[in-house]
């Protein structure tokens, strides 16, 4: 009987033992997953923390990239338009030089003006007077006469390509031969380039240079020519300073000496050059670097300057 | 003595194997806790994941935009080479008289 007893006692006690080793078990099953889970939860942060940082750094590349963009479009859309913007900044400039011209005429300006101008072109030596323009960054004014042969059509493409200005010296410059006999033969030859002109650079000018200058057009025909160019809205100009290169070539450092020595107490000096000097020609660099120390500035002739002659 | 020991040892035992329980209650409450936070989490991981690859293509997609744009840049700068040596050539010159009217 007592060993009857006994059995289910012992039975039980494996029964309590092996539960309570069960539940250990189990218990200690999920603590380990709960521990596992912690630490994947961290991981996990951290894997968040640095997503964010590639995220954020995602969203300003993409930020950068479409200011990138935006401005890559304005920058395509303004070469579109750079004939336009080239006319307004011209046009601007032109405003800009007439305001500065009256300051320096009202001796405020900090920087006296020099216009630059070539007469008789184009000529053999044009392209190197381009060039030497071109090296200073230098705008001039060609007086210009009529040359039909094709030879010189590159190069008055070139001058006015290169932004100078082109005006009227007439189309046969011929002071000696007809030009000035009458007012229809001075008007019809000015009238004759001015076509010219239009036809071979698409520029129309009404800037003219008297051939010889204004005085060459002597009475009794100044007043009528004057007020038959006054008609056509053209505006003439002279020149107050000259490499001395009209007559007789004279030697570069002459034709250096008569523009430095011609442009002292001036505020703005109109130069005269012409394109078929070698001696101006090689004058020139050293007229722009003195000229330059002595604090002028070059600009092109504009029918609103006040040099011009209405 | 040993009937005694025998009845004292079961409430004991039962006591462990309750508290056992209890503890195993709880810790199931815990392990669902944190699984539940570790699900959130991961979940979060995973959205923000698809962020990123979202935000990389809509990157790539906008580098071969810009690509495109840099190209046809550079083709019409190579066309309008000319006319915008003269627009800069103006800019400068036009800036100097600005900068002397000041």
């Amino acid at each position: 009987m007592a060993k009857t007893k006994s059995n289910p006692k012992g039975f039980n006690k494996i029964i309590v033992y092996g539960l309570s080793v069960f539940l250990l078990i189990v218990l200690l099953i999920n603590l380990g997953i709960i521990v596992k889970l912690i630490e994947l939860r961290k991981q996990k942060y951290s894997e968040i923390y640095s997503s964010e940082n590639i995220l954020s750094e995602q969203q300003k590349e993409h930020f950068d990239k479409l200011e990138e963009i935006k401005l890559l479009s304005e920058k395509i859309e303004n070469i579109k338009n750079v004939e336009d913007l080239t006319e307004n900044i011209r046009k601007e400039f032109f405003e800009n030089a007439k305001k500065y011209e009256t300051m320096v005429s009202q001796g405020k300006g900090s920087k006296k003006i020099a216009y630059l101008t070539l007469d008789d072109g184009p000529y053999n030596y044009t392209p190197a007077f381009l060039d030497v323009l071109d090296k200073y960054d230098i705008l001039a004014t060609f007086f210009l006469l009529g040359k039909p042969s094709s030879q010189y059509d590159a190069t008055y493409k070139r001058i006015v390509d290169s932004g100078h200005t082109i005006a009227n010296h007439t189309y046969s410059h011929a002071i000696y031969s007809g030009l000035y006999v009458t007012v229809d033969s001075f008007v019809n030859d000015v009238l004759k380039q001015e076509k010219f002109l239009l036809q071979k650079t698409g520029v129309k000018t009404n800037i003219l240079r008297f051939p010889g200058g204004s005085s060459s057009a002597l009475p009794p025909y100044r007043h009528d020519i004057l007020q038959r160019l006054r008609k056509y809205n053209y505006g003439y100009i002279d020149w107050n300073v000259s490499s001395g290169d009209a007559g007789k070539e004279p030697s570069k450092e002459k034709a250096y000496n008569n523009i430095i020595n011609g442009s002292r107490n001036k505020n703005i000096i109109v130069i005269l050059m012409h394109d078929s000097s070698k001696a101006s020609l090689l004058a020139l660099p050293s007229v722009i670097e003195t000229l330059k120390e002595r604090d002028y500035i070059f600009l092109p002739l504009f029918y609103e300057s006040s040099m011009i002659i209405k | 003595m040993i009937q005694s020991k025998c009845k004292s040892s079961t409430p004991m035992k039962k006591l462990i194997i309750y508290i056992l329980l209890i503890c195993l209650i709880i810790s199931f409450a815990l392990l669902y806790f944190e699984y539940t936070r570790y699900s959130e989490v991961n979940n979060r991981y995973i959205a923000l994941q698809d962020e990123v690859n979202n935000s990389s293509n809509k990157l790539r997609d906008i580098s071969d935009d810009i690509a495109k744009l840099k190209l046809e840049e550079e083709t019409i700068s190579n066309e309008k080479k000319f006319q915008i040596d003269q627009y800069q050539k103006w800019q400068r010159q036009n800036q100097i008289l600005k900068d002397l009217i000041k």
